[in-house]
């Protein structure tokens, strides 16, 4: 006997947020010039009903972590370290206890995920089919479920009727973080949900991401390159830099008082919104690039582009430790403040004028 | 923010391209007419010497087309583009392949847009060789002075490969081809999109400065606000096709008159939460540029919207100096719109 639509609202609603513990996480992919490790002993902690904003640029490592935390990644990537739901190791589980995890357990949305349904099928089958495949429900409840996530995500019922190609992108977008919520999972991981869309598209979704994490008291880890974003939406933050956590603490304390140069960077380069009467700031670009990580640095990987770089930064790897509320890996953690005021001017960060 | 005005490099008036959309075989052999995409729909834009003029606007809002446009990569339907004074709109042949000269357009990905099999050098001067400009020496010249004009140094990139080049330096190898023809207007279509933030700096500044220092006109096309807000002097705000808002960059920014302009700032997320930022649903989507609402296009989803609004498209409006604006809100009391049909009005607590 298959649950009615009250049962199963209830007993997806009583479900606790998820804990996620990520342990010494290493990633690498063999390629065929050697080995590339694209992750490098990461660790942090998501608590149950909050949402961990995992920031950098492009190649940093970010979304690498997310698909090892849904074990997405190809048979070459080697991963090691553990990835903790609720206790339980997703990279020790076999593919039975993988796929009972995955869904129900932990529900991914990525930038392009408007273009991972089906062309073929309706929405409305394609929601109801995610849900049968997890809850033993009849169609019918099933697809009361969706026309309750549609609703959620503000798309009208009677659209669940028809296909992928007749939404537009933002509404395709809506369709699948109305399916990722449809078994309420504990926790979200959410890959620049909203990257490819116009600014309002943009903010709604945002809008409606941490109302629904908040009222149904979910688990998130968003991955952005926005901090602003990350800034309205999540308790904790860390800031990745070439596959490795250089900071990480809660979100306010990180972006008003960063510790590590690269933090102080990222957010000098960050356009915002001017406040009225507010003279136009100088939009500072960190000069350099990511380093080769077929052959990283042996020092600190951020020091080729630090202005603040010393002979200690070539020679040894910073650790991630702790100072203050937050965590930081720089050398010169104890010179912060001073760093913070030179970080300000955009003379401090023209290392030469070799140009990115 | 204004720059001396009188030096109109390129004016566009009543600018309108429009596309034939695809019709199904079947209705093509009944004989069934193909629906027009209304991609620009009535814009007059000008841009002066050394002036960057942003327009901001939702993806299919026709920004790109207006850009591509103005340096007649599309054909306009009607309308007129004014190039120095003179007209250019249906210009062809060789005169045409002079003008594209001194209108060059900087693309969005500069992981296409740049030839992989060519070296730096042969990719900056392609475009000297198409327009027959110099001798080879005069040539190997310009290149090295464009190339250091994008701070490259020539003698450590002139024979690389787009490959070898991260975004930052490919887009700026882009800016250096479009500068070689010593162009007077440069379309600058989304140029930092694709680049990571601690590089997009870098190339906006570049921008900024190159206008001033060769007296160019920039078009600056972006879905980012924020980045317009640091090079543009001049903001023009579109939505389906037109030309919502127009003024000083900071104006429209800090005092948007359109409920639109409105929305479209309040939706920028901001890093400093200290203060809550007023957040407001707009309801709907964008109409389809094939059906073209009668009345002002944002009606339909305007909280303010009145049967004016959705009888008669408004004009472009100045309640304040240099700050116009397509709103019945700012309907100048000397009109000629019968009176009977119910005006829009300003929500209370404005």
């Amino acid at each position: 006997m298959s649950m009615t639509f009250e049962a199963l609202c209830t007993s997806l609603e009583s479900k606790p947020p998820v804990r996620l513990q990520v342990q010494d996480l290493s990633v690498t992919y063999s390629t065929s010039k050697g080995p590339v490790r694209a992750v490098s002993q990461i660790n942090f902690d998501v608590e149950p009903g909050t949402n961990f904003g995992l920031v950098g640029e492009s190649g940093c490592g970010k979304s690498t972590v997310v698909k090892s935390l849904m074990r997405l990644l190809p048979d070459s990537a080697k991963v090691g370290g553990k990835v903790l739901l609720d206790g339980k190791d997703v990279l020790a589980m076999d593919r039975k206890a993988l796929a009972a995890v995955r869904w129900t357990q932990i529900a991914l949305v990525t930038q392009s995920a408007m273009n991972s349904l089906d062309p073929v099928f309706t929405v409305g089958d394609q929601i109801v089919e995610s849900i049968r495949a997890h809850v033993d429900v009849s169609h019918a409840v099933a697809w009361a479920r969706a026309e309750q996530m549609f609703a959620m995500v503000g798309l009208p019922a009677e659209r669940l009727r028809e296909y992928p190609h007749q939404f537009s992108g933002g509404m395709r977008q809506r369709a699948v973080i109305a399916m990722a919520f449809s078994l309420n999972a504990g926790l979200l991981l959410a890959d620049e949900p909203t990257t490819a869309l116009d600014p309002i598209m943009q903010d709604q979704i945002m809008s409606r991401i941490r109302d629904i994490q908040q009222r149904l008291h979910r688990s998130m880890v968003l991955v952005t390159h926005d901090i602003a974003v990350v800034s309205e939406t999540c308790e904790t933050v860390a800031i990745m830099y070439a596959g490795r956590i250089v900071e990480m603490g809660p979100t306010r304390d990180v972006l008003n008082k960063a510790y590590h140069p690269y933090t102080m960077g990222l957010q000098n380069a960050f356009p915002r919104i001017r406040a009225k009467g507010e003279s136009k700031p100088p939009l500072i670009s960190i000069s350099g690039g990511l380093p080769d990580l077929l052959h990283p640095p042996k020092g600190c990987r951020f020091e080729p582009r630090c202005p603040f770089s010393t002979e200690r930064c070539r020679a040894e790897d910073p650790e991630l430790r702790p100072v203050g509320t937050v965590m930081a890996a720089c050398h010169h953690i104890d010179r912060a403040e001073e760093f913070r005021r030179a970080a300000l001017k955009a003379e401090t960060w023209r290392v030469e004028e070799d140009v990115q | 923010m204004s720059v001396e005005t009188g030096d109109t490099v390129i004016e566009a008036r009543d600018l309108k391209t429009h596309f034939k959309g695809h019709t199904g075989l079947i209705s093509a052999l009944l004989g069934g007419e193909s629906e027009t995409v209304h991609a620009l729909d009535g814009v007059d834009l000008h841009i002066a010497k050394k002036e960057i003029v942003g327009i901001v606007g939702e993806s299919g809002c026709g920004k790109s087309t207006l850009g591509m446009t103005l340096v007649r990569m599309h054909e306009p339907t009607s309308g007129n583009i004014l190039f120095n004074g003179q007209d250019i709109t249906h210009l062809s042949g060789g005169k045409l392949k002079s003008y594209r000269g001194a209108a060059q357009i900087i693309f969005q990905d500069p992981y296409s847009s740049l030839n992989p099999r060519l070296t730096v050098d042969q990719i900056i001067r392609e475009p000297l060789d198409i327009h027959r400009i110099g001798t080879s020496a005069e040539k190997t010249e310009r290149v090295a002075e464009v190339l250091s004009r994008v701070r490259m140094p020539p003698e450590t990139y002139l024979h690389r490969y787009p490959s070898d080049l991260s975004g930052g330096q490919r887009q700026r190898v882009a800016i250096a081809r479009a500068l070689v023809l010593r162009p007077k207007l440069i379309v600058a279509d989304e140029p930092v999109s694709m680049l990571d933030v601690s590089i997009q700096a870098g190339v906006l500044e570049l921008l900024n400065v190159l206008s001033k220092e060769l007296d160019l006109a920039v078009l600056y096309i972006s879905h980012d606000i924020a980045t317009v807000g640091y090079i543009c002097d001049r903001v023009a705000v579109m939505y389906l096709g037109r030309v919502v808002e127009e003024g000083g960059s900071d104006d429209v920014m800090h005092t948007p008159l359109h409920p639109y302009t409105e929305r479209l700032m309040a939706a920028v997320p901001s890093v400093d939460t200290s203060v809550p930022r007023q957040r407001v649903e707009l309801q709907g989507e964008v109409p389809s540029p094939t059906d073209i609402p009668a009345g002002c296009r944002f009606a339909g989803r305007c909280p303010l919207a009145a049967e004016l609004c959705h009888a008669v498209e408004p004009e472009l409006y100045e309640p304040l100096p240099n700050h116009r604006v397509r709103c019945h809100l700012y309907l100048p009391a000397d009109n000629d719109i019968p009176a009977d049909l119910a005006r829009p009005e300003f929500p209370e607590n404005r």
